[in-house]
C-alpha cells in the first residue's frame, strides 16, 4: 500500500504516525512546503481542551479530544523526549459551567472552582465562576520533530515540496491523505476554509506554574521555558505580521488578571493562521489524480483545535485510508 | 527614647519577624544580625512547599498561606512565590488523613484521588490527595524580604551573637531567630538538626509537585526542579554522600522514571532545626549592670518553617505589642 500524506503540521504528522502503525507494511511520503519551527501548529502554546467553536458535533468533538488525551497521557509516562507534559489549570467565565458538560470525563482532576479561591487568586472581580482540571501541553518545539523523527525511523519518507494542486502529485498513490491545513483552501478549492488569526506574546514567567483560559479569549499557558500569553482570534485576516496594538490587547487583559505578570519580561510575539472552517473534514473523496482514480482521505480545518484533536481525527483518517485500499474508487 | 529592636538570624523566620514589625511599626529601629552568608544557611535551600504537619500550628499556617496568597497576587515570581498543585501518594493512610486534618480548609482543592485516578503514575501507592497550595523557595523569597527590610530601612549586621546580654546592653527588644543556634543562646538542649538532601535538576516542564509519603519528594521551584530528600534526626554533617545520592535516586526515579536523564544543576544539605514543639514566647532579661530588655523566642520550627514563617512572625508582632507602646513614641 503506497500512501502520501500531505501537511507537516501536527494533523499531517499525527496522521502519518498512526498510519505507519495501523498499516506497517505501507510505504508512505510525507510531502509538505513547510515544516517545524515553520508551521501553524509551532505558534500553538499546546494545550489539550475541548474546544465548542471547532465542530458542532458535539459527540465527535468528545471522541477525539478523549482519544487524544489518552494517548497523549501514555506519552507524557513513556516519551516524556516528546515534550508532551502533564498540566493542570482554570477556565474562566461570568456565566456558570454547565455541570453536565459532557467533555468533563476526558479530562483528570476535574472540579469547580469555589468562590473562595477565586477571590484569593484575584479573579472573583471579573470571573465568578470557574472549573479546574488536568491536562497535557505539547511544546511544539519538540513534539513536533519528535513525531517527524519517529516518522522516519519506522520507515517513513519525506520530501519538501509546495503543491498548488493534488495534480502536481506525480507518484501513483494508493491513498492520498490530505493534511494540508490552511492551504486546502487553495489545494482542494475547499471555500469554507479561512484564516483565524492569532497573536501571542511569550514571556519569561517561569512561576507560572498553571494554565488559566480567561472567559474573555485570554488566556495564560505555560510550555517548558516560556509562557504564551494571548490571544486574538481573527476571522479571514491573512496578515502574519505582529501588530503591536494586537500585543497591547493581549497583554492588558492578561495583566489585568495576573498582576504580576507586569514585571516578565517579554521574550517574543509571533502570530500564525488558524485553519478555520465552520468544521472540521474528515472523509473520503475520491479523485481523478493524472489518469488514477484516486481515493483522498481530507483531514483538514481543525481551527484552533488541533493539538486537542489531533490524534482523535488521525486515527479515524487512517482507518478511512486504510478502508480505501479494501474498498477501492469505483467509477468517478 | 526609641526602642531598639536586635533580630537574631537572616533567615525566613528572621527576616519575616523583622518584616512584620516594620510593616506594623514603620519607624521601628531594626537590626538583623547574621553570623554566615546566606548560602550557608538552612533557609537558603528549601523549595518551600507550603506544607502542615502538626495541627496545632494551623492558626500560624493559615495566616502564612494568606500572606503567600497576597504576594502571589501582586508580586508572584520575584518574590519566589508560584501557586502550585500536586499530589502525595502513599499506601499509609493515617499519614494522608494527618495531612487532610492539618491542611485541607487552608489549602486550595484537597481532595481524594479515586482508584482509577491512581494509574495515571507510573508506580502508584494505594492511596493520593492532591492539593494546589503555594511554594515559597528559599534562594528567592528571603532575599525579596531582605529587599523589602532594607527599603524599610531595617539595618543588615554580619556578627555572631554569643550571648543575649551581649545584645541587651543596646537594643530593648531581642528576637531569637537563630534556628539551629537558638537554643545555645537560651539554655535549651531541644533543638535537634534533621538532615535533608535536595537534589536541583533541569526539568522545567514538570510544573505539578509530587511526593511519595513525606519523604520522596519532588517540587518545581521558579527555575528547575527539587528532588529528594532525607530525615536524619540527629545528623549535621553538611555534605552528601553517595549513598544519599543513590539513596535519593532510586525512590524518585520510581516515583518520577521519566527524570532518569535528567541534568543535575545543583545538591544541597540543610538541617532542619527541630524541636518538638516551636518555642514561641516572650521573657524578660537583665544585663549585668541591670538593664532590663526583652527576649521573644521564635524557633523550632522543623520542617515547617517557611509554612509557619509568617502566621509565627505576627505572634511576634503581637508579643512585642505590648513593650513597644509602652517604651516607644511610635
Amino acid at each position: 500500500m503506497s500512501v502520501c500524506v500531505v501537511g507537516a503540521g501536527i494533523i499531517g504528522l499525527s496522521t502519518a504516525c498512526i498510519l505507519q502503525e495501523a498499516e506497517p507494511r505501507a510505504q508512505i511520503t510525507l510531502i509538505a512546503e513547510k515544516f517545524s519551527p515553520d508551521v501553524t501548529s509551532d505558534i500553538a502554546a499546546g494545550i489539550i481542551r475541548p474546544y465548542a467553536d471547532a465542530d458542532p458535533r458535539k459527540e465527535l468533538m468528545i471522541k477525539w479530544v478523549a482519544k487524544t488525551y489518552e494517548r497523549v497521557e501514555k506519552m507524557a509516562l513513556s516519551t516524556p523526549e516528546f515534550g508532551a507534559t502533564v498540566i493542570s489549570g482554570y477556565d474562566l467565565d461570568v456565566a456558570p459551567v454547565d455541570p453536565k458538560v459532557v467533555w468533563r470525563d476526558c479530562l483528570k482532576g476535574y472540579r469547580h472552582v469555589p468562590k473562595r479561591e477565586l477571590q484569593d487568586l484575584g479573579f472573583y472581580d471579573f470571573f465568578q465562576h470557574g472549573v479546574f482540571y488536568t491536562t497535557f501541553s505539547l511544546e511544539s518545539s519538540r513534539y513536533l520533530p519528535s513525531l517527524l523523527k519517529q516518522f522516519q525511523q519506522y520507515g517513513g519518507t519525506v520530501r519538501q515540496q509546495k503543491l498548488s494542486s493534488l495534480q502536481d502529485l506525480k507518484e501513483k498513490y494508493d491513498v492520498i491523505v490530505n493534511c494540508s491545513g490552511l492551504g486546502a483552501g487553495q489545494l482542494v478549492n475547499d471555500e469554507l476554509v479561512r484564516p483565524i488569526r492569532g497573536q501571542i506574546v511569550r514571556l519569561d514567567a517561569p512561576h507560572i506554574k498553571h494554565f488559566y483560559m480567561f472567559g474573555d479569549d485570554h488566556y495564560v499557558i505555560p510550555n517548558s521555558n516560556t509562557v504564551v500569553a494571548g490571544g486574538t482570534h481573527q476571522y479571514d485576516d491573512w496578515s502574519t505580521t505582529i501588530r503591536a496594538e494586537d500585543t497591547n490587547q493581549v497583554l492588558s487583559a492578561n495583566y489585568k488578571y495576573l498582576p504580576a505578570l507586569k514585571k516578565s519580561k517579554i521574550v517574543k510575539e509571533v502570530c500564525g493562521l488558524r485553519p478555520g472552517r465552520s468544521s472540521v473534514r474528515l472523509e473520503r473523496e475520491d479523485l481523478m489524480i493524472g489518469e488514477k482514480a484516486t481515493p483522498v482521505v481530507h483531514n483538514y480545518g481543525h481551527s484552533g483545535a488541533g493539538v486537542s484533536l489531533h490524534w482523535g481525527c488521525a486515527m479515524d483518517a487512517a482507518a478511512l485510508a486504510a478502508d480505501s485500499i479494501h474498498k477501492p474508487t469505483s467509477k468517478i | 527614647m526609641q526602642t531598639k529592636v536586635a533580630v537574631i538570624g537572616a533567615g525566613v523566620s528572621g527576616c519575616s519577624s523583622a518584616l512584620a514589625l516594620l510593616e506594623q511599626y514603620p519607624n521601628l529601629d531594626v537590626t538583623i544580625f547574621s553570623d554566615r552568608p546566606f548560602e550557608q544557611t538552612t533557609s537558603f535551600g528549601p523549595a518551600g512547599l507550603f506544607r502542615l504537619d502538626k495541627l496545632e500550628n494551623r492558626k500560624r499556617a493559615l495566616a502564612s498561606f494568606k500572606r503567600f496568597t497576597e504576594i502571589h497576587q501582586k508580586i508572584g515570581g520575584s518574590a519566589g512565590v508560584q501557586l502550585v498543585s500536586g499530589h502525595i501518594l502513599s499506601d499509609d493512610l493515617q499519614l494522608l488523613k494527618q495531612q487532610e486534618a492539618c491542611m485541607a480548609d487552608i489549602v486550595f482543592n484537597f481532595g481524594w484521588l479515586k482508584e482509577h485516578e491512581l494509574k495515571q503514575f507510573a508506580n502508584p501507592s494505594k492511596y493520593a490527595i492532591h492539593f494546589t497550595s503555594f511554594t515559597t523557595e528559599g534562594r528567592t523569597y528571603v532575599p525579596w524580604l531582605v529587599r523589602n527590610l532594607k527599603e524599610k530601612g531595617a539595618k543588615f549586621e554580619s556578627r555572631r551573637v554569643t550571648s543575649l546580654e551581649e545584645l541587651g546592653r543596646e537594643y530593648n527588644l531581642v528576637i531569637n531567630c537563630a534556628g539551629l543556634n537558638a537554643g545555645e543562646l537560651v539554655s535549651d538542649d531541644q533543638v535537634v538538626p534533621i538532615r535533608g538532601v535536595l537534589i536541583e535538576v533541569d526539568a522545567s516542564w514538570h510544573k505539578h509537585f509530587l511526593y511519595r509519603d513525606l519523604v520522596t519528594i519532588s517540587i518545581p521551584s521558579t527555575t528547575s526542579l527539587f528532588i529528594g530528600t532525607v530525615k536524619e534526626v540527629g545528623r549535621s554533617d553538611l555534605v552528601i554522600t553517595q549513598e544519599d545520592r543513590e539513596d535519593i535516586w532510586n525512590r524518585v526515579l520510581n516515583l518520577m522514571p521519566t527524570l532518569k536523564n535528567a541534568k543535575v544543576l545543583s545538591e544541597w544539605i540543610g538541617l532542619r532545626p527541630h524541636r518538638e514543639q516551636i518555642r514561641l514566647d516572650l521573657e524578660t532579661r537583665q544585663t549585668a549592670d541591670g538593664k532590663a530588655f526583652t527576649v521573644i523566642n521564635n524557633y523550632g520550627h522543623g520542617a515547617n518553617g517557611f509554612t509557619l514563617s509568617w502566621g509565627c512572625a505576627l505572634d511576634v508582632v503581637e508579643l512585642a505589642g505590648s513593650q513597644l507602646k509602652i517604651a516607644s513614641r511610635l
